[in-house]
């Protein structure tokens, strides 16, 4: 039986790791195949899940005895994917040599590149219309939809966690993943792995969860508010750039911090209103969409049973689960507020476009008006404070990483 | 740092959070004066 077993050192593995750790490898491979067929089906997002599915599938599977880097002459259990605790330059250039997804994960996630990449893309596919022609509404209504951001920190410090963990989970709250993604690398490198899984599996259950919150909170008449007296503005692309180089200019002179982030996403905006079309198609669809693609696969890939395993991971998902809930009610209220200010002439429901994620809650906003009053077109009138939510996010991401590191 | 030092520092932070906002809408109307001068 041993020697049948030496010849498949995957499925040896498993008597020579712990029994719970061979189970949760097991109920991973499960999930794996779950996160794919829901990515497939188009119940969560596919353009992230499904990478991220298959990631876990195949990580948890091809798991066997090998070399140990740091010292040869020992084994260890890993795979041929990546080794993410990896130290010392020697290590790094050893594992560079031996882990095939090893390069991009020291060379653009380990660093935040690749938030920074989804963030130029987002950039430039962004519609600065509404938010620029509307700010004080947008801003208005972005501000409350970070309630989450606000009070899970409170609520992780209950639960346990230092400062900086406590920090990096209330960015959850942003409902950004690149936000999310970069504040943990710098928060909470420890959590960065179930932080950012956690983020990315919630913000894909956005889109089929928030309509239950809208439906909970909003009566039919207010979600079926057209809009239609108010509005779009027109916005020349000169006003455009010209808002987005002052406003990364400031906001980086401020928070310097959140400056790569700032600098990625307004060069997308500038380079859309630019016109710069090879720009566009290069950020939109190479950049973009291999960032995005990368950023599903390698956090699948990330996700091993040691993980799963870590008595955290309950907390994360109770606190990541607070933080985009209390997020969702926060735009909503701000949402109620706008509507009895204007006199019952704006939608409520573009309040909850507020907690950002772009742009799955302004599309989550539409869908629900839209089913209570088919003649409601709020689209256009969400991506306002969607954007805004993306500026308000980042800003609370960089005070929260500027004033954490300095405690 | 306990429940109630950490909620009076996340509601600084928010506070923080609502001044550079509001910043962010002084610049807008700024550069919207500007440009349409221009």
């Amino acid at each position: 039986m041993d020697s049948f077993l030496n010849i498949f050192p995957g499925i040896l593995s498993f008597s020579q790791m712990p029994s719970e750790m061979a189970i949760a490898r097991i109920i991973l491979i499960g999930l794996g195949f779950l996160i794919l067929y829901m990515g497939c089906k188009d119940i969560l997002e596919p353009l992230i899940m499904v990478p991220m599915g298959v990631g876990i599938c195949l990580v948890n599977a091809g798991i066997f005895m090998m070399p140990d880097l740091a010292d040869p002459a020992k084994q260890k259990l890993g795979t041929m994917f990546l080794d993410s605790m990896v130290n010392t330059p020697t290590d790094h250039i050893n594992a560079l040599q031996v882990y095939f997804l090893q390069p991009i994960y020291a060379l653009s996630f380990s660093n935040g590149l690749i938030a920074c990449m989804v963030f130029l893309g987002i950039g430039a596919i962004t519609e600065l219309d509404f938010f620029i022609g509307n700010p004080k509404l947008s801003l208005m209504l972005a501000i409350p939809a970070e309630l989450g951001t606000f009070l899970t920190f409170p609520l992780a410090i209950a639960m346990g966690f230092s400062t900086k963990e406590s920090a990096a989970i209330a960015v959850i709250g942003t409902a950004d993943g690149p936000m999310v993604l970069f504040s943990s690398l710098l928060l909470a490198k420890n959590l960065f792995v179930p932080i950012s899984i956690i983020s990315y599996i919630y913000l894909s259950i956005v889109y089929s969860g928030y309509p239950y919150l809208i439906k909970a909170l909003v009566p039919q008449k207010l979600r079926g508010i057209p809009m239609k007296e108010m509005k779009i503005v027109k916005v020349s692309s000169g006003e455009k750039i010209a808002f987005s180089i002052v406003t990364g200019t400031v906001l980086s002179l401020l928070l310097p911090v959140a400056a790569p982030l700032f600098v990625s996403f307004f060069l997308g905006v500038i380079i859309k209103e630019s016109k710069i079309n090879r720009y566009i198609r290069f950020a939109d669809e190479v950049l973009l969409t291999g960032a995005t693609l990368f950023l599903g696969f390698l956090l699948g890939c990330l996700l091993s049973a040691d993980i799963v395993v870590n008595p955290q991971m309950f907390k994360l998902i109770v606190l990541g689960f607070a933080a985009l809930f209390l997020s969702g009610v926060g735009g909503l209220l701000g949402g109620y507020v706008a509507c009895w200010i204007s006199r019952g002439k704006i939608n409520p429901l573009i309040g909850i476009a507020g907690v950002s994620c772009v742009p799955s809650t302004a599309k989550v906003a539409h869908k629900c008006a839209n089913a209570a009053n088919e003649e409601a077109f709020i689209l256009p009138y969400a991506m306002g404070p969607n954007i805004a939510g993306v500026i308000t996010s980042a800003i609370l991401m960089a005070i929260y990483v500027t004033k954490v590191q300095v405690l | 740092m306990g429940v109630w030092d950490a909620f009076k520092f996340a509601a600084n932070i928010y506070l923080s959070g609502i001044v550079i906002t509001f910043v962010i809408w002084l610049l807008i109307v700024a550069v919207g004066q500007f440009t349409k001068k221009g």
